[in-house]
């Protein structure tokens, strides 16, 4: 038996057909101008991608944004330099929360992690330092040096509490390849999908993904399916 | 990644071949010729934008349609309020349904029907129901995965049949306004 909307289907299929309009029409409604050229044009001899995991847990509340913080690092500082560096950033700042960096392969990931009245009030910003925006380029003798930072911030509102297994999934989706090569490109759209796409194979089917040119933001508001 | 900068030429050329069925992609997904006719617009603007990164020439058909589908979505997305206030509803159907006996009203049905879709499963849906494209292929356009294609097939028909169930409850009197905010 057909199903209800085969006909209609067919019916919507022809009926876009009407004053489709040629190529001809379509060109001659664009403005022709010269495509832009990337603005974010890549051309590292190497490039070291620099991932900011902000991770807050909440209870059932709304999120409010509170006073905004800054914390800076070096990237070129070995990871426990970086994490006492942040560490005390935040602590200066009245946040406790455990911070870890990881670097490997060229890629350094900095995570931060609190609860409750920690992160949740906090509007938090990791950039390296010396950036002043989402992408800085180094130019060197030796050729280009390019630093990505795109931070994610993990934003948990359940009902119950996440356990660790769970929190641990989330981190292990958004720490996969697939999903940090995205980070690093500039098409937010694609980074979306790719998120979006990756946390339901995960079984997190709960989730609004944002991305911006500076921040991924994932909001789960139910804990994964069994 | 190409350093040459694209030029209108190519991209026109490339597109020539696949023209109409992108076009007509773009106003299937969308809620009106109209919109999708901006759609496309906007698609063709940035395909000229990016298609520097397009190494593989041989590709651009399902690139193109990725474009598409980005676009499609960015829209969606910055238009989320306006469907939800918008002063410029889809056709209402009558009590006895009577306003939907023609080929035109069966269109506008198929559209309300399709707009209680997510996007991704709207795209899957006329991808497949409509263009006759493989789930491989979709996948490909929608950069997804080919289960989450066949999970948005599925997910999509279920939100069809209820649309369509929905409609057969005359003693609901409902509206495809109603109908669509499910």
């Amino acid at each position: 038996m057909a199903d209800p909307w085969t006909d209609d289907l067919a019916a919507l299929g022809e009926d876009t057909r009407a004053q489709l309009g040629s190529l001809a029409h379509t060109r001659a409604r664009l403005r022709m101008e010269p495509p832009m050229k990337n603005v974010f044009k890549r051309r590292p001899l190497f490039a070291i991608a620099v991932t900011a995991l902000v991770l807050a847990v909440a209870a059932p509340v709304a999120w409010a944004i509170g006073t905004k913080i800054f914390v800076t690092f070096d990237p070129d500082k070995s990871a426990p330099e970086i994490e006492q560096d942040i560490t005390n950033q935040l602590q200066s700042a009245g946040v406790t929360a455990t911070v870890h960096a990881d670097k490997s392969d060229g890629r350094l990931s900095v995570q931060i992690r609190g609860s409750g009245e920690a992160l949740d009030h906090a509007n938090l910003e990791v950039v390296p330092a010396g950036s002043a925006g989402v992408v800085i380029e180094k130019e060197g003798s030796a050729g280009s040096k390019q630093v990505v930072s795109r931070q994610i911030r993990l934003e948990v509102e359940t009902a119950q509490p996440l356990e660790d297994a769970a929190l641990a999934k989330l981190q292990a989706v958004l720490g996969t390849k697939e999903v940090t090569d995205a980070l690093e490109g500039d098409d937010l759209d694609h980074l979306e999908e790719v998120v979006t796409d990756a946390l339901a194979n995960a079984g997190f089917h709960a989730v609004t993904v944002e991305a911006t040119p500076g921040a991924l933001t994932v909001h789960v508001t139910a804990p994964p399916a069994p | 990644m190409s350093d040459a900068t694209p030029t209108w030429d190519e991209l026109f050329e490339l597109l020539a071949p696949i023209h109409d069925d992108v076009k007509l992609f773009a106003r299937r997904i969308a809620r009106s010729n109209a919109e999708g006719d901006d759609v496309f617009q906007d698609a063709v603007l940035r395909a000229a934008r990016k298609l520097g990164s397009l190494r593989d020439r041989t590709r651009f058909k399902p690139w193109m349609y990725s474009v598409v589908v980005s676009v499609h979505r960015t829209r969606r997305r910055s238009a989320f309020w306006k469907r939800w206030i918008s002063s410029d509803p889809p056709d209402l159907v009558g009590d006895d349904g009577a306003r939907w006996a023609d080929e035109r009203a069966s269109a506008s049905r198929a559209s309300a029907a399709l707009a209680t879709l997510d996007p991704a499963q709207r795209e899957a849906i006329v991808l497949f129901e409509l263009h006759g494209y493989s789930i491989e292929e979709i996948a490909e356009i929608q950069r997804a995965s080919l289960s989450a294609v066949k999970s948005r097939l599925v997910r999509g028909r279920d939100r069809l049949r209820a649309f369509y169930a929905r409609l057969g409850q005359p003693s609901l009197s409902l509206t495809t306004e109603e109908v669509c905010r499910g």
